[in-house]
């Protein structure tokens, strides 16, 4: 079975300010990946609510601070709050209770699922007795591991691996989540998760995202860095020629992006003569050897890869 | 008292190939100052096959550094490795594709040339005396059978430790562990851990590997290498530091690395 997420990008979007009509389209975006359910805030809703109505077709939480609010905002998917015990205990609300039934009040426990929040520092193998001890419970519990130790995405995995089946995640990881987009292709690798959407959307939601948040995505960010299927060194040039499967752990059409033999320092024959041919430069005129030791002399003196335009003046300059 | 575990930073090597990222020789010289300074174990500092102005640079960085191996780069190719011989490195490191799609797909061979060819470059650097450790590229989607025969004819030849490479990035942290652990556990040799971050878990992955018995975890500066970048230096010491000492006592005094990358438009 699939594994339930709750995408919690739209309930940490609280402090951009933002157009409601860019807003919704990353909505849209989001709400074309394969994940169960999409929670927001009640000021990302109204916002949303003042360009357009939500996009059909996804289940919608909405988070609330009490249960008044499913009067004021009535026909959502779910509720998700705080949990109340959790806050006089003195934790600083680290459990959600959520309500899938757009009810105020459970009328059973298995109406509603708890969200359990942290695990943090339960880096490595170390989650699996915690995790070990939850699921033994038998409750039905989401699980929204955080980043404070660069793990949460690995924390979500393994949790899925176990044999959890909820957890929620974020766009990019924004506000300390699991990264939504890595969870989706590590669960894809695992053989848990069927991905029959087009996931190509993940590229026009970096760029929304970018846009709403004023943060530049790392060229290197797993699933949405625009460089990630870029290669240069020469070792893996030859490789992605002849399989890509050798050095690409899933096609870069799937997330919408593109690979991309670059020339620089690094570079090897294959790659320069490969580019050649892509240029429909003719080969035989040319000394690799010497253009290639042009290459790397010109890449490094310019402390950046070679253009097809640079790559063609050097050409000319050796023929 | 924490259990010690070790870092090699390949920053210099898998780091650089990075179309993101350039470095020049300078750069890369004071950076393995710096690493050396810090308390790395082993730096990784290039490829002499790569030509004169590498092997200079691997030289320098040799003759720099006080306290952290040198170690160079190489195929699974004798005049690679006669290339790093001219470095004098203290570490000769030859990389080995384990799985069957890179020894069918990239190398054209088969399972028994490549052993052959293992063993006769292996030999070769270790008659010369040097300390040899081996790349197992691949090795997350290589057969674990293989691998360990592999190993165990390593450990004959006084290898004391191989890199476990999840050149693609696709482990989790239990698959990390368990495969880690399976490798020791049957060949008893060594193991240094090399993550991808593909999909955003080379810091978590490490550190599992660490707890299956690795001894060593490969990192870079800012996590970078090929596409999403290898093990960010800074974020598993942070993570491993809850369990292990990663043998950094001295970054405090040294502050923060000399050289800094912008991940701007290639």
């Amino acid at each position: 079975m699939n594994m339930l997420l709750t995408d919690c990008t739209f309930a940490c979007l609280d402090a951009y300010e933002t157009s409601a009509e860019v807003l919704w389209q990353l909505l849209q975006s989001l709400s074309r990946l394969p994940v169960a359910s999409i929670e927001m805030t009640m000021p990302v809703y109204k916002k949303l609510r003042s360009y357009r109505s939500l996009p059909k077709g996804k289940n919608y939480i909405l988070r609330i601070d009490s249960a008044q609010r499913v009067e004021t905002y009535p026909g959502f998917f779910g509720y998700s709050m705080v949990d109340r015990r959790v806050r006089e205990a003195g934790n600083s609300g680290c459990k959600f209770i959520v309500l899938p039934h757009g009810r105020a009040v459970p009328s059973s426990t298995q109406e509603a699922y708890m969200r359990v929040c942290g695990f943090a520092d339960l880096v490595g193998v170390r989650a699996r007795s915690s995790f070990g001890a939850l699921l033994a419970k038998e409750e039905d519990i989401e699980l929204d591991a955080r980043d404070d130790f660069g793990c949460a995405t690995a924390l979500t995995v393994e949790w899925c691996r176990m044999g959890g089946r909820r957890a929620a995640v974020s766009f990019a990881g924004i506000g300390g989540h699991a990264c939504l987009e890595e969870v989706l292709l590590s669960l894809r690798s695992e053989k848990m998760l069927v991905i029959e959407e087009n996931m190509a959307v993940l590229h026009k939601a970096s760029r929304l995202f970018s846009q709403i948040t004023r943060q530049k995505i790392a060229t290197n960010k797993p699933v949405l860095g625009e460089h990630i299927f870029y290669v240069e060194a020469g070792i893996h040039v030859d490789g992605i020629l002849k399989n890509p499967e050798i050095y690409e752990p899933y096609p870069p059409e799937l997330v919408g992006l593109t690979r991309q033999v670059v020339l620089g320092q690094y570079s090897g024959r294959s790659a320069i003569a490969a580019k050649l041919k892509e240029l429909k430069l003719d080969k035989k005129s040319i000394d690799m050897n010497c253009l290639l030791v042009s290459l790397k002399k010109k890449s490094l003196a310019q402390k950046s890869t070679i253009s097809n335009h640079d790559f063609v003046e050097l050409v000319k300059e050796l023929a | 008292m924490q259990e010690k575990r070790y870092i090699i930073d390949t920053t210099l090597r898998d780091g650089a190939q990075s179309p993101n990222v350039i470095l020049t020789n300078e750069e890369k010289l004071l950076l393995a100052k710096w690493f050396d300074e810090v308390g790395v174990y082993q730096i990784e500092a290039g490829i002499p096959a790569m030509g004169s102005e590498e092997k200079e640079m691997v030289m320098a960085i040799k003759d720099s550094c006080q306290h952290a191996k040198i170690s160079a780069w190489n195929r699974l190719s004798l005049e690679d490795i006669a290339h790093s011989i001219d470095c004098q490195p203290d570490v000769i490191h030859i990389s080995v594709p384990v799985s069957a799609l890179q020894i069918h797909e990239k190398l054209g061979w088969d399972e028994a040339g490549l052993l052959r060819r293992m063993l006769d470059c292996v030999s070769f650097a270790r008659d010369k005396g040097y300390e040899v450790t081996v790349g197992f590229e691949d090795a997350s989607r290589a057969d674990a059978g293989f691998m360990t025969v592999l190993a165990k004819r390593l450990v004959k030849l006084d290898v004391e430790s191989i890199r476990f490479a999840d050149t693609v990035g696709i482990l989790t942290p239990s698959t990390a562990y368990e495969k880690v652990k399976y490798l020791r556990d049957t060949s008893g040799i060594g193991i240094e851990f090399h993550a991808h971050n593909d999909f955003g878990m080379a810091v978590a992955n490490s550190v599992a590997a660490l707890q299956a018995g690795a001894f060593y975890a490969d990192t870079t500066l800012n996590g970078i290498g090929e596409r999403t970048g290898n093990c960010d230096m800074a974020q598993l010491l942070k993570a491993a530091g809850l369990l292990y000492d990663m043998n950094v006592a001295r970054l405090e005094e040294w502050g923060l690395p000399p050289v800094t990358f912008s991940f701007e438009d290639p």
